[in-house]
């Protein structure tokens, strides 16, 4: 145990004092090196200090360690901490509704990201938003399910690329509220079909376009999250058409509108 | 809870790569478009990533049998009637699906999952007044999209019971007389409930 060399003269009340502390030290100090995996290795705490001695004339000395008199504590080295994944594929699925379009639409869409510090991430977002408007009339009158024929068809579709910076607001708990924003480009892709007349109509829009969002996710495991969110897309998708008389004119698609989704976030 | 109900071990033992689990369920489907629910059967077949997340095949079959028909003439009974047309639809989807458990360790394991692929639909209809008999087949590709609660029963056998949503308009090009073509769908947007059991195997 602890053993304190004793000189020749009694050391005085003072020096007592401050030997004690150091030995309360050296105890706290092993105690905490045994239980904080994050604390600083505390062999000086405990070999050094607790060979404190007085000499003769009762002035403290810390002499070097002595392995012969307390053998030195066995070195607790806190183990290396898992180095974060650090990339995100997040995959989602939901509902759109355009402002202007009373409708809501399928949307699928991916995000590929980077941590790029503790809390943000960085990287790619790409979305698919489908519409569809058929004009249809019934093809018989029997029960059940009934078949329609198509006179009509017109297709919108919605691909935005865009960047995108995202922030958890904890990297600890179960639940982790997150917000991010993208800008980049925007398509809006149109077709339609009048199958009674046999014409067809095709035009591409496209311009700079913006989302962000906002939501929760679960931590199920610690490379799988669940996440729901809320979002909005702000953009208007151009096109430049030329009239009959030459004239260039410049048409546009709002596709400002909100959206829910839900996706899974996955760190590799 | 699991102590209760004699679990043995309530994490699921899952979290290894080369768990797979084969899910046999039955409920009921309701399209939208169409009056009345219709029995149907599923299977899900998937691995195990982690504790949590399941990818793997769906497939399932639903029947729906409609008729119609008029009270018999002179009849007194409202039973008897005479049948008019008859048209059964047979729905067969398959499809790859992602799930993801809440949790895997406590009792109760509520879980979501999300599936796409083809969908088929055979219409076999038969119309008493004009003797017609036709049968069409649709096709398309589908969504399906499900969440539930399961119970474990076991280390390796749980219950679930889900309500779902089964998205899809299924198509087929028909030829009229003059030689046009044109396109004949079937929505076949509804919803439905079914009560599984999932079994895990190594």
């Amino acid at each position: 145990m602890f053993r304190f060399v004793r000189g020749s003269a009694t050391p005085r009340h003072g020096v007592r004092y401050l030997l004690s502390l150091l030995s309360c030290f050296s105890i706290a100090g092993g105690v905490f090196a045994a239980t904080r995996a994050d604390a600083a290795p505390s062999d000086w705490l405990s070999v050094e200090l607790l060979q404190v001695g007085t000499d003769s004339t009762g002035t403290v000395q810390v002499p070097r360690p002595a392995t012969t008199l307390t053998p030195p504590a066995p070195t607790i080295l806190a183990p290396p901490a898992p180095k974060p994944k650090a990339n995100y594929l997040h995959l989602q699925g939901g509902l759109f509704v355009p402002i202007d379009v009373n409708a809501p639409s399928p949307t699928l869409g991916i995000r590929l990201g980077r941590r790029v510090t503790g809390h943000m991430r960085a990287g790619l977002l790409v979305d698919w938003t489908f519409e569809r408007k058929n004009l249809e009339q019934p093809v018989n009158s029997l029960p059940g399910l009934q078949p329609f024929r198509v006179l009509a068809r017109a297709d919108g579709q919605l691909i935005p690329a865009m960047l995108f910076i995202e922030v958890n607001l904890t990297e600890k708990r179960f639940l982790v509220p997150f917000g991010g924003v993208a800008a980049g480009y925007e398509w809006l892709l149109l077709r339609a079909n009048d199958y009674r007349t046999g014409e067809f109509a095709k035009a591409t829009y496209a311009n700079f376009a913006w989302q962000g969002w906002g939501g929760l996710g679960m931590r199920l495991d610690k490379g799988l999250r669940v996440d729901a969110e809320l979002f909005y897309n702000g953009g208007s998708l151009e096109r430049d058409v030329t009239d009959t008389l030459g004239q260039t004119w410049t048409e546009a698609v709002r596709v400002n509108g909100v959206g829910a989704r839900v996706g899974v976030d996955i760190s590799y | 809870m699991s102590l209760a109900v004699g679990v043995p071990a309530v994490r699921a033992q899952s979290s290894g790569p080369d768990f797979w689990s084969i899910q046999l369920s039955g409920g009921m489907f309701a399209p939208i478009e169409a009056n009345g629910a219709s029995p149907s059967a599923g299977v899900r077949y998937c691995k195990h990533y982690g504790g949590n997340l399941q990818v793997g095949m769906l497939s399932g079959w639903t029947v729906k049998s409609t008729r119609l028909a008029v009270p018999a003439s002179g009849s007194q009974s409202l039973e008897s009637q005479v049948e008019l047309a008859q048209v059964n639809a047979h729905l067969v989807p398959v499809m790859g699906f992602m799930q993801v458990d809440f949790t895997d360790k406590l009792f109760v394991v509520p879980f979501v999952g999300i599936g796409a692929g083809y969908e088929w639909l055979v219409l076999v209809a038969k119309d008493h007044r004009t003797g017609l008999e036709s049968k069409s087949n649709y096709a398309n590709v589908a969504w399906e999209t499900y969440a539930g609660v399961g119970l474990r029963l076991t280390s390796r056998v749980r219950l679930n019971s889900e309500l779902f949503y089964n998205g899809g308009s299924l198509k087929r090009n028909i030829l009229d007389p003059s030689g046009q073509t044109w396109i004949e769908v079937v929505h076949m947007n509804g919803v439905g409930a079914r009560v599984g059991l999932d079994m895990i195997f190594e």
